[in-house]
C-alpha cells in the first residue's frame, strides 16, 4: 500500500531529522532536570527518613506502653484477691498521768514539759512508728491517737497488677433487674455495638461539626442498641465536650402510660453523664417507663422541644430516630428553632421509602441534616442522583419526585461515562 | 549525570517531538525516557552508540505513552482508503524551504495514530509488522496510517510553504 512517490519525501525527512538536535531553552533544561532529580534519587529527598521512622516507632511504642500500663479500671481485669487478715486501725486513748512524768525534772518549763509529753505519747501509742504526728499535749491531758495496723499481715500477692474499680457501683445495680433491664445494662457496659453501627458512625463523622449539641434519643422498644452506641462512642471519645447532654424519650408519660392528644406530657430522662455506669440508672428508668408503649408513632417533636428548653445554650439537636416509627406530634414542629440532625436508625417498615417522611420533614424544616450508616446529606440541598444506603437497599434521589426512590442495586453503583453500573 | 542530561537533552527532545502532541508532552516523554536511561546506563557498553541507544529508549517510552493514552475513537481503514483527489505537491521544492523544526511542528499536527506509525516507520525504520505488534493494530492498518500520514504531511507542508507546482510527467 506504500506509495512509491512517498519515498523521496520520507528519505528527505529522515535525513533532516536523524541527527537533528532541537533547540533547548536553558531554563527548560534546568526545570526538567529539577523535575527529574527527585525521581532519580527519591531517598535523598528525605535524608532523615530513618530517623523519623525510629522516632515514630518509639512514640507508638511509648503510647502503647502507657495505655497498657494505665488501662482504664473498667477494662482492666480484676484479679481475684487473696483473703487478707488485716486488723482495722483502731483508736487508743491515752492519759499522760503524773506517774509517767517520773523522769521529768522538777524545774522544767511548761514548753519543755509539753514536748516531753508529746514524745511520751508517741512512744506509748506506737512504739514502732516514730514519725507519727502527735498534737502538742500537756501533762494530765487526754489525747486520742490512731493505732497502727498489725505488722505481721501477710503481704498481698500481685498487688502491683490488681486494679479495682474506684467508683462506687450505682445504687440501682444492686437491685434485682428484669431480663430486659439486665440486657440493656449488659449492652451499655460491654461497649459492644453489634453489627449495626449507625449511631457510632454518624457521630464519629459529624459531631465535630455540631458544637454544643444535645442528643435526643428514642428509647422505645427496639432502640436499645442505638442508645448503647451513644455510650460506646462516649467511651472512645471521653474528652469530647461537644455534647451538652442526652435526653431519652419513651412516648410515655410519667405514669408510664402512652402519650395521647390532650393527655399528660411525656416523660423525658435527661443525663449529663458520659460515663455509661453513671448514666445507667437514667437509662434503666427510661427503659422501665416505655413498657406500655404500644403504637408505632412517637412523641419526637415534644422531646425536641423539651431538649431545646432544658439546654437553651445548645446549638444543635441530634435526633436518634427509629426509621420504622412515625411522629405523632408534627403540628408542634414550628416550635423547634434549632437545626435537627436526624440519625436514621434501621430501615423503614416496607423498604419502599428511604426515610420516614416525618423525620425527613423535621430535618428539612429546621435546616438540619439526615445521616445513615454511610451517608450524610442536607434535605434542602440534595444533588441530583444522590445515592444513599439504608439497611440493605440503595436509594436514588429523584428531583422530579422530590424524594428518594429505591433502586435495584445491591451495592453502591459506580458511574462510568454517565452510566450507572 | 547532569552533564549527560544537558549534553543529550536537545537530541532526545528532537526524538520525542516527533512522537508527542506538543512540546510539553515531549518534555514529559523526555524525562521519563531519561529516567529509564539512567536506570539502564550500565547496559551501555560502547560510548559511540549512545545516541542510538538513547533514541531507542525514547522511542520505547513514546510507545508506552501512546499505549496508555491510546485514543478511544479509532480511525477506520475504509475512511482512510477513500481516494481523495489531491493536488500534486513538489516535494523537493517544499523541503528545500523547511527546517527540521518546521517539520516537527507539522508532525505534531497529525493525529496520534498516524504520527506514531509515520515516526516509527520513516524515522526509526520499524517494519510494519513490528509497528502492528507494538501498537496492537493490524499490519494493513499500519500501512494505511502511513499513507494517510504522508498525504496529510505533504498537504500541511505545502500549506506552510505556499507552493504548488505542476505534476511532472514521470
Amino acid at each position: 500500500m506504500n506509495d512509491p512517490t512517498d519515498n523521496p519525501l520520507n528519505d528527505r525527512l529522515r535525513q533532516l531529522l536523524d541527527e537533528h538536535e532541537a533547540v533547548a531553552d536553558a531554563q527548560h533544561v534546568s526545570q526538567d532536570w529539577q523535575l527529574l532529580w527527585p525521581r532519580l534519587f527519591p531517598h535523598r529527598q528525605r535524608p532523615f527518613l530513618w530517623l523519623w521512622s525510629v522516632g515514630l516507632l518509639c512514640l507508638v511504642g511509648g503510647v502503647g506502653w502507657y495505655l497498657f500500663r494505665n488501662d482504664s479500671p473498667e477494662n482492666a481485669p480484676v484479679m481475684p484477691q487473696k483473703a487478707v487478715l488485716a486488723q482495722k486501725k483502731g483508736m487508743t486513748s491515752l492519759v499522760v498521768s503524773d506517774q509517767q512524768t517520773a523522769g521529768l525534772p522538777e524545774k522544767t518549763s511548761p514548753a519543755k514539759a509539753t514536748v516531753w509529753a508529746q514524745e511520751r505519747v508517741r512512744q506509748m501509742g506506737n512504739p514502732g512508728y516514730r514519725d507519727q504526728a502527735v498534737p502538742p499535749v500537756s501533762v494530765g491531758q487526754t489525747v486520742v491517737i490512731a493505732e497502727p495496723a498489725v505488722e505481721d499481715v501477710t503481704p498481698m500477692a500481685g498487688i502491683g497488677t490488681v486494679k479495682t474499680i474506684t467508683k462506687p457501683w450505682p445504687v440501682v445495680a444492686n437491685r434485682v433487674l428484669s431480663a430486659k433491664e439486665q440486657a440493656l445494662e449488659d449492652k451499655l457496659l460491654s461497649g459492644e455495638i453489634g453489627a449495626d453501627s449507625t449511631v457510632f458512625a454518624a457521630l464519629s463523622r459529624n459531631l465535630r461539626q455540631w458544637p454544643n449539641a444535645v442528643i435526643v434519643c428514642d428509647l422505645t422498644t427496639s432502640m436499645d442498641p442505638y442508645a448503647a452506641q451513644i455510650y460506646a462512642w462516649f467511651r472512645r471519645n471521653a474528652k469530647n465536650p461537644q455534647v451538652r447532654g442526652v435526653v431519652f424519650f419513651t412516648d410515655c408519660d410519667s405514669l408510664g402510660q402512652e402519650t395521647r392528644p390532650n393527655g399528660p406530657p411525656g416523660a423525658f430522662f435527661t443525663t449529663h453523664e458520659r460515663d455509661p455506669r453513671a448514666a445507667l440508672p437514667t437509662l434503666l428508668a427510661a427503659a422501665r417507663n416505655t413498657a406500655n408503649n404500644r403504637d408505632t408513632d412517637e412523641n419526637v417533636v415534644e422531646a425536641l422541644r423539651y431538649a431545646q428548653r432544658t439546654f437553651p445554650e445548645a446549638r444543635h439537636l441530634v435526633l436518634l430516630a427509629d426509621n420504622s416509627s412515625g411522629v405523632k406530634d408534627m403540628p408542634l414542629l414550628a416550635g423547634v428553632k434549632k437545626p435537627v440532625h436526624v440519625v436514621a436508625c434501621g430501615a423503614t417498615l416496607n423498604n419502599a421509602d428511604a426515610f420516614q417522611p416525618d423525620h425527613y420533614q423535621i430535618a428539612q424544616q429546621t435546616g438540619g441534616s439526615i445521616h445513615t450508616l454511610e451517608d450524610d446529606f442536607t434535605p434542602t440541598n440534595i444533588p441530583r442522583n444522590t445515592i444513599v444506603r439504608v439497611g440493605e437497599h440503595f436509594y436514588r434521589y429523584s428531583t422530579r419526585r422530590g424524594r428518594f426512590v429505591k433502586t435495584r442495586f445491591n451495592r453502591r453503583p459506580v458511574v462510568v461515562l454517565g452510566v450507572r453500573l | 549525570m547532569s552533564a549527560f542530561y544537558v549534553r543529550f537533552y536537545g537530541y532526545a527532545l528532537s526524538v520525542c517531538l516527533a512522537y508527542a502532541n506538543d512540546r510539553e508532552d515531549a518534555r514529559e516523554l523526555l524525562n521519563d525516557g531519561f529516567l529509564k536511561a539512567f536506570g539502564r546506563i550500565a547496559d551501555l557498553k560502547n560510548e559511540a552508540s549512545i545516541k542510538p541507544w538513547l533514541r531507542k529508549i525514547m522511542v520505547n517510552t513514546a510507545i508506552d505513552h501512546y499505549r496508555k493514552k491510546k485514543p478511544i475513537v479509532g480511525i477506520s481503514t475504509e475512511q482512510i482508503e477513500q481516494i481523495v483527489a489531491e493536488p500534486y505537491y513538489n516535494d523537493e521544492a517544499i523541503l528545500a524551504q523547511l527546517s527540521a523544526d518546521h517539520i516537527l511542528a507539522v508532525l505534531q499536527t497529525l493525529p496520534p495514530a498516524y504520527r506514531m506509525v509515520f515516526s516509527l516507520n520513516v524515522l526509526d525504520g520499524y517494519p510494519h509488522r513490528d509497528i502492528a505488534e507494538q501498537l496492537h493494530i493490524t499490519e494493513s492498518t499500519s500501512r494505511a496510517h502511513l499513507t494517510e500520514a504522508n498525504r496529510l504531511l505533504r498537504r500541511a507542508l505545502a500549506s506552510q510553504t505556499d507552493l504548488s507546482h505542476e505534476r511532472p510527467n514521470r
